[in-house]
């Protein structure tokens, strides 16, 4: 979480990509890597959760909520965690 | 399809069963894709003075990927000329453009004329997105229709423009920066992007957050407050479902014991008379009666659907369903399979994955359905006499077992036959919204007769095939029973003694009967094997002709015992069933055979409509025989052992 607080405050975003359980609720990220099976990572693709899209975390916790344009997705916990993501800094969209 | 068709596409959640709804009314056909366990929704509509044929396509987010949607999709726009769709309707939320513009793209690359309608627009301009259609429309090359399909507003311009498009001389031409047929969703997104910038006169709008919905979604998906919201909402269905079953479905039992009694008013007493009364009528009622219950389920299912509260729901039993290898999505089967196991299984199509779906098939029918509880009354009865608060205890026993099983035989399955983890889940959560009375009417309909359709043809035929098993050959009166009823017959017999002497006449005639019989004959035959579960050969009848469909066992029983073929036996009749002997003297319900009977129907596959749905929703006759041979496989055993434990405790 602290390292959520630098990314907010620090104007050169971090390009350390993280799982997105590890994000904070309302923060901007850009997708990096989803470390699944293609049928899985084609799911998610179709749902708009393409390379490098934005995404901002609307709720943590099982299942977390992203929020990819304005389609909310909810994923359980066991996707999440291989979902990565490089946070944005604050005020990104 | 020919040029007068037309096919409808879009992404989930678009409204594209309203607008399916509106075009072709209450006069749509339910089918599957053939050669597909996919559903297929076929309707007619007018376009001037034309009759114009819509096909509702399955919902999906692209045609990518080999998913069984995707497939027949690219299969209906690749068709040859004869079977294509003349146009295609591309149904779009305008409050969630970029991601639906990927398919409209993906459309764009097959020959069909396109026309795009932007669904949803009031809900878009309540969130302050206001969509150019005309700029839109000139961007795409394709007529570009603002609706709102739950009122109705934009169908009249909807079929101007299909008029138009399926004209002869409709050609569009396809935007320049069109993606390839195989472009990446990646590559399809970036140009709907592009798209997008000249769609919004204000530049494309940044997606805003709605702090009610997020709190809303927080309660809903809660591991706590979500639960209680949900067990709230299940237990409220159920309520209502019970409630406002009962009356048409004792109006449907009433009206068939009229037609019963009419048609034995009118033909004179034989063969003919009892195949249409105790086949035909018997067959089409035990149908019939189940209707009420499916209808009112389904429409409830819709409505909740179209609320957008099923995804989150899922989301709430997902934590619970995925340590036994089911998925989140199993519990609006799983819960239906309460009131009957063939709309639970019809309604597994919610389930995306296959494996997921199989699994939930395979052990729905493990639920205590509606047609198990006069079997459950009758043998709690059985087995704690005149002590009906353990009777009650008994019967909440019997519904505890199923679900166990259930989530035991999904465990079991996830390990060695359906192996695999259910896949975790990942869901669109969809804008809450007023669910369509008109949706979920329509729905209520299909699903019906779907139902009429699988089941009831089966039903019909298993009663008329049970009917004549038990029936025929017919036996001569047993000597015994001739001399009670002339002995009934003799004047200054009192009339109570005489009415006595003919009941238990009756009652040798029936046993004679159901013994000479082809299912007695058979029950004679098989019962050495049931033997060791504690039933005599009459039981043995019983349980055989329940296989067919299990609340047969209890009129059967009565039969047995004299009374007539009543689905809800008297108080005399139970006694008589307490009381039935087996052939050396001895009773018939001990208790251990009772509790040994009850958990066998409990856990036993014995619904052969249940098998014609699951053989045509899982597409093979494979899955209906594991279905029944390990279902029955484990009542057989788990009776086994309550038998042959009671006995060795010394009960029974």
């Amino acid at each position: 979480m602290i390292g959520f607080c630098k990314v907010a405050v620090t104007p050169v975003p971090t390009t350390v990509p993280i799982s997105l359980t590890e994000l904070a609720v309302g923060a901007v990220a850009r997708l990096h890597e989803v470390c699944l099976d293609p049928e899985a990572c084609h799911q998610l693709r179709s749902l708009g959760l393409t390379t490098s899209s934005q995404l901002r975390l609307c709720k943590k916790g099982e299942p977390c909520i992203v929020q990819v344009r304005s389609v909310r997705i909810g994923i359980s916990g066991a996707v999440a965690r291989r979902i990565l993501v490089v946070p944005l800094p604050a005020g990104a969209s | 399809m020919s040029a007068s068709s037309v096919a409808l596409l879009g992404n989930p959640n678009t409204g594209k069963t309203t607008l399916f709804n509106r075009l072709c009314g209450a006069r749509a056909k339910t089918s599957n894709f053939p050669g597909t366990t996919t559903a297929m929704r076929a309707g007619r509509t007018h376009v001037g003075a034309e009759p114009m044929d819509v096909v509702d396509l399955p919902g999906l987010y692209t045609l990518h990927g080999d998913s069984p949607e995707a497939t027949i999709v690219r299969g209906v726009l690749r068709g040859d000329e004869a079977s294509r769709p003349g146009a295609v309707i591309v149904l779009v939320d305008a409050a969630n453009l970029a991601r639906n513009l990927v398919l409209v793209g993906e459309v764009l690359t097959f020959d069909e004329p396109v026309v795009v309608v932007l669904n949803m627009v009031d809900l878009a301009e309540r969130t302050g997105l206001q969509v150019d259609a005309p700029a839109l429309s000139r961007r795409l090359g394709a007529p570009v229709v603002p609706m709102v399909a739950s009122r109705g507003i934009g169908l009249d311009q909807l079929r101007e423009q299909l008029q138009l498009l399926t004209g002869e001389t409709a050609t569009q031409v396809r935007p320049a920066d069109l993606p390839a047929a195989d472009a990446s969703i990646e590559e399809l997104t970036q140009w709907a992007d592009s798209v997008l910038s000249d769609a919004y006169p204000g530049g494309a709008p940044a997606a805003a957050l709605d702090a009610r919905i997020e709190r809303i979604d927080r309660v809903l998906t809660h591991p706590v407050s979500g639960t209680l919201v949900f067990m709230a909402v299940m237990g409220a269905l159920f309520w209502t479902l019970f409630e406002l079953a009962t009356l048409p479905m004792d109006l449907i039992e009433l009206t068939f014991g009229y037609l019963g009694a009419g048609v034995s008013a009118v033909l004179p007493a034989g063969a003919i008379r009892d195949l249409l009364i105790d086949g035909v009528i018997g067959g089409i009622a035990g149908t019939v009666v189940f209707l009420p219950q499916i209808c009112l389920l389904f429409f409830m299912i819709s409505l909740l659907e179209d609320t957008g509260y099923l995804a989150r729901a899922a989301f709430v039993n997902d934590r619970i369903f995925r340590r036994f290898g089911l998925p989140g999505h199993a519990f609006v089967p799983l819960l239906t399979a309460h009131a009957c196991a063939l709309p639970a299984i019809m309604s597994t199509r919610l389930i995306p994955d296959r494996r997921d779906r199989l699994a939930t098939i395979m052990v729905a029918p493990f639920m205590s359905c509606s047609a198990r509880l006069p079997v459950y009354i009758l043998l709690t009865g059985l087995l704690f006499v005149d002590r009906p608060g353990w009777a009650g205890v008994g019967f909440a026993v019997c519904y505890l077992l199923g679900a166990a099983a259930a989530f035991f035989s999904a465990w079991l399955f996830g390990k060695t036959g359906l192996r695999g983890e259910p896949r975790p889940m990942v869901l669109e959560l969809p804008t809450y919204k007023w669910p369509s009375l008109n949706n979920a009417l329509l729905t209520a309909k299909d699903q019906g007769q779907a139902f009429l359709q699988t089941a009831g043809t089966v039903i019909v035929a298993i009663c008329v095939v049970m009917w004549w098993l038990s029936a025929y050959p017919k036996v001569q009166v047993p000597a015994e029973a001739l001399q009670l009823r002339q002995a009934a017959a003799v004047a200054g017999v009192a009339p109570a003694e005489a009415a006595d002497l003919q009941a238990r006449a009756d009652i040798l005639q029936g046993k004679a009967e159901q013994a000479g019989s082809y299912a007695g004959i058979i029950g004679h035959t098989i019962q050495p094997a049931f033997q060791p579960l504690g039933y005599d050969w009459q039981l043995t009848v019983g349980i055989l002709t329940s296989f067919l469909a299990r609340e047969v066992f209890v009129s059967t029983m009565s039969v047995i015992v004299g009374g007539g073929a009543e689905a809800d036996p008297d108080e005399g009749v139970r006694r008589r069933i307490r009381t039935m002997t087996r052939d050396d003297g001895s009773l018939v319900f001990t208790p251990a055979t009772a509790a040994s009977a009850l958990v066998f129907f409990v856990l036993a596959m014995q619904c052969l409509p249940t098998l014609a749905v699951t053989r045509k929703e899982t597409g093979a006759v494979k899955y209906a025989l594991i279905q029944l041979g390990y279902m029955s496989g484990l009542a057989y055993v788990a009776a086994l052992v309550v038998y042959q434990s009671l006995r060795a405790a010394g009960i029974g």
